[in-house]
């Protein structure tokens, strides 16, 4: 009884024990919220790349070398493998962009990036466009969630059925009766630029190599459209950088010969995609219709990976840190015997075996580490759980901004709370503080009792 | 000071039949409570060995009290280390309650002198975090498991507190060494040594840090003590006066104990 009694009196009565609770508590409250942070942006990277790709995309390789594949026999082909759901094809060409401006309209170059030889704005004003075909993209995609999705409700679409319609009263006077064509934009860029539904882009690129008019020249192809709404994946790189126009559109704007750069493919639920992407690139090379095909963990594998890394890298940076509390436990257990060697002796004298003795100091590391642990899981996992609230705290608090959201792609910061893996972490952290406080309990066991006695 | 009323009551001249009855005339007819043989211990010093016991022979009986005097540094405290297990002699053998205890294990010595021996040092050597209740309670906590202490707590606690207050300290029982004058240090350290009903009880120079007055009354209640409950007492002292009160008075000199 008397390793327990005193074991708790010594951490009660010494207030460099509640410093290693403390500080124990926060390795592991801080391992705990950067691996919840770390796992949250893992896991919303993932949801993000997965919203704003399909689970299988193929690539046809038009390089003008060999046939261009009409759409319609990829998908063909695409649609009549197994563990597929849905298909559709997408036009994709990077363009640039402009505020489309009249007689009459001008000074109103409100757009500030429209000076594209300015490296400030380049980045701005390059969108890719993509062509699609809203029915079907809306079977394979999450197309239609994110035209739901836009949160200022004088951006939304008129009617989410019919992305690409416009009442003809929001259109701007001029461009009203010109039979335009339509653009979705992303809701960030609009906000970003102060754009309007109704308003009109000049949308230019160069032709490819293979389009209507080859062999001419550079020609720009260039082409107004009207901005019929935005869309929002929550995904701030993708929203920043992307428009959609209608299959149609896109072929009279570019001026391509070919009618799909890439095939957007659903698969049904619980296929193994790694082998249905194998499947689809030997059925499309049977049939001569050279594509590469990549699911959509291999299109992101680097930035999923580079995320994974930092997260490993995090972790072992602060476990390292934990450990390094760890040994602050350590520390203050030796200087414990070293200060307790009189009563160790008067111990002795009295009877205490001496496995009792080290007992004392072993349960003195054990209960430190246990409750610092477990007061550093406390806290870790309330603010894991409210990082939010807690972010908005410290901001307002202490006027610094913790969380960018343009950095980050994120509007919130994403935690994803493993109560496993934490309480593993405690789990070791207690194991390995108890492991290294086995030697300072060695020596108050070892420490000759006379010798003890006589300690001045 | 409640002490003062308590402390005649304990006093010797109370009791003065246990002490009769250990006249030395018939010394064999009591239990032999420890042997000692021959117990030599030598130090290393640097390159040197000085050998501090050379040979101490002792027999203690039952209820007896012992007076060990002899110069500073003679080994007084090393013998006592020895009688109570905390050392063990380079040679020579030590028998306690018929036990041969030269070739316990550690762990066995340390129950024995658990159970059977209460040591009180000069300078009181309580432990500073706890209160002077469970300081006296202290060995008998180590003497019990979590559980059994759990079940007995109650009765053990009630005979620290009886022994505290047969001490005079009735009133002192919440409060901390460093709260404590000197003389009621020392009376913790007495009931601490005493809760246990330990047969031997082994005191280095009890009064050796105290004034005179103090010294007397702690001497007292500690021989009133040890006669009541018939405890073998073993006192190292520099006071002469002390040391006529015992039974025998023995000397340390040259390593070995003579009359
Ligand atoms: N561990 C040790 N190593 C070396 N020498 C020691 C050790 N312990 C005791 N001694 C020596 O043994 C001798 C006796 O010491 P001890 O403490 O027993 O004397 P003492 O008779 O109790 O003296 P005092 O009356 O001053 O208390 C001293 O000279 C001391 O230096
Ligand atoms: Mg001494």
């Amino acid at each position: 009884m008397f390793v327990w009694f005193l074991a708790l009196r010594y951490l009660v009565a010494r207030p460099v024990s509640y410093l290693g609770i403390v500080a124990i508590g926060l390795g592991v409250g801080a391992l705990i919220v950067v691996l919840s942070v770390m796992n949250g942006f893992l896991e919303e990277t993932r949801d993000l790349v997965r919203g704003t790709t399909a689970d299988i995309v193929v690539f046809p390789i038009q390089d003008g070398t060999t046939r261009v594949v009409p759409r319609d026999e990829i998908l063909e082909v695409v649609n009549a493998q197994e563990g597929v759901a849905g298909a559709t094809g997408r036009l994709v060409r990077p363009a640039v962009y402009k505020l489309h401006t009249e007689q009459g309209d001008r000074g109103r170059m409100r757009l500030p990036d429209i000076n594209i030889s300015n490296s400030e704005n380049a980045g701005y004003s390059q969108v890719l466009v993509l062509g699609v075909d809203p029915d079907r993209e809306m079977a394979v995609s999450g197309f239609t969630d994110y035209l739901r999705d836009v949160r200022s409700p004088d951006l939304k679409v008129d009617d989410v059925r019919f992305p690409f319609r416009i009442h003809p009263g929001l259109v701007a006077g001029h461009l009203r009766n010109a039979g335009l064509p339509r653009i979705l934009v992303g809701e960030d860029l609009m906000l970003a630029m102060g754009l309007h539904k109704g308003e009109a882009l000049d949308i230019v690129t160069l032709p490819d190599e293979i389009s209507l008019e080859g062999g001419q020249g550079a020609k720009f192809a260039s082409d107004t459209f009207v901005i019929a709404g935005s869309f929002r994946t929550g995904h701030y790189d993708f929203d920043t950088g992307h428009m959609f126009v209608m299959t149609e559109a896109f072929l009279d704007w570019s001026g391509t010969a070919m009618d799909v750069s890439e095939v957007y493919i659903a698969a049904i639920e619980g296929t193994d995609l790694d082998a249905l992407r194998d499947r689809l690139d030997a059925a499309l090379d049977e049939k001569r219709m050279y594509a590469e095909v990549k699911t959509w963990r291999d299109r992101h594998a680097i930035m999923l990976g580079a995320v994974e890394n930092e997260r490993t890298i995090l972790a072992f940076v602060l476990g390292l840190f934990v450990l390094l509390t760890c040994t602050i436990t350590f520390m203050m257990l030796v200087m414990m015997v070293q200060e307790k060697v009189r009563d160790i002796g008067i111990l002795s004298a009295m009877g205490a075996p001496s496995v009792g003795i080290g007992r004392i100091f072993a349960v003195c590391g054990a209960l430190i580490s246990a409750v610092g642990g477990l007061f550093g899981l406390g806290v870790g996992t309330w603010v894991a759980l409210n990082a939010n609230p807690v972010k908005d705290w410290i901001e307002t608090t202490f006027g610094i901004e913790i969380f960018r959201k343009n950095v980050y792609a994120f509007t919130d910061i994403p935690t994803s709370v493993h109560h496993q893996l934490n309480a593993g972490i405690v789990a070791l952290t207690v194991v390995f503080s108890i492991l290294i406080c086995l030697y300072p309990a060695w020596r108050a066991a070892r420490l000759d009792p006379v010798a003890a006695l006589r300690h001045e | 000071m409640s002490d003062l009323e308590d402390a005649p009551s304990l006093s010797a001249e109370d009791h003065p039949g246990v002490r009769g009855a250990a006249a030395p005339a018939e010394p064999d007819a009591r239990e032999e409570i420890l042997v000692a043989r021959g117990l030599t211990r030598r130090f290393r010093m640097g390159s040197s060995v000085v050998e501090i016991l050379r040979g101490a022979d002792l027999t203690l009986h039952k209820g007896e009290i012992v007076a060990i005097m002899g110069r500073s540094g003679s080994g007084k405290s090393t013998l006592l280390h020895q009688l109570g297990l905390l050392d063990r002699p380079d040679d020579g053998e030590l028998v306690i309650r018929g036990e041969q205890t030269t070739t316990l294990s550690r762990a066995e010595r340390c129950r024995l002198r658990n159970h059977e021996i209460g040591f009180v040092f000069q300078f009181y050597h309580l432990l500073p975090e706890l209160t002077a209740l469970q300081n006296a309670v202290m060995p008998l906590m180590i003497d019990h498991g979590v559980l059994a202490w759990l079940a007995r707590r109650g009765s053990h606690t009630r005979r620290a507190r009886e022994m505290l207050s047969e001490l005079g300290l009735r009133e002192r029982l919440t409060h901390k060494p460093s709260q404590l004058s000197g003389g009621e240090r020392q009376r913790v350290a007495l009931a601490r040594a005493l809760v246990g009903q330990p047969s031997l009880l082994l005191c280095d120079e009890p009064t050796g840090n105290l004034d005179e007055t103090t010294s007397e009354r702690i001497a007292d209640q500690l021989f009133g003590l040890a006669e009541r409950h018939g405890h073998t007492l073993v006192m190292v002292t520099h006071d002469a006066d002390l040391a006529a009160r015992a039974d025998r008075i023995l000397t340390l000199h040259d390593g070995v104990l003579t009359d």
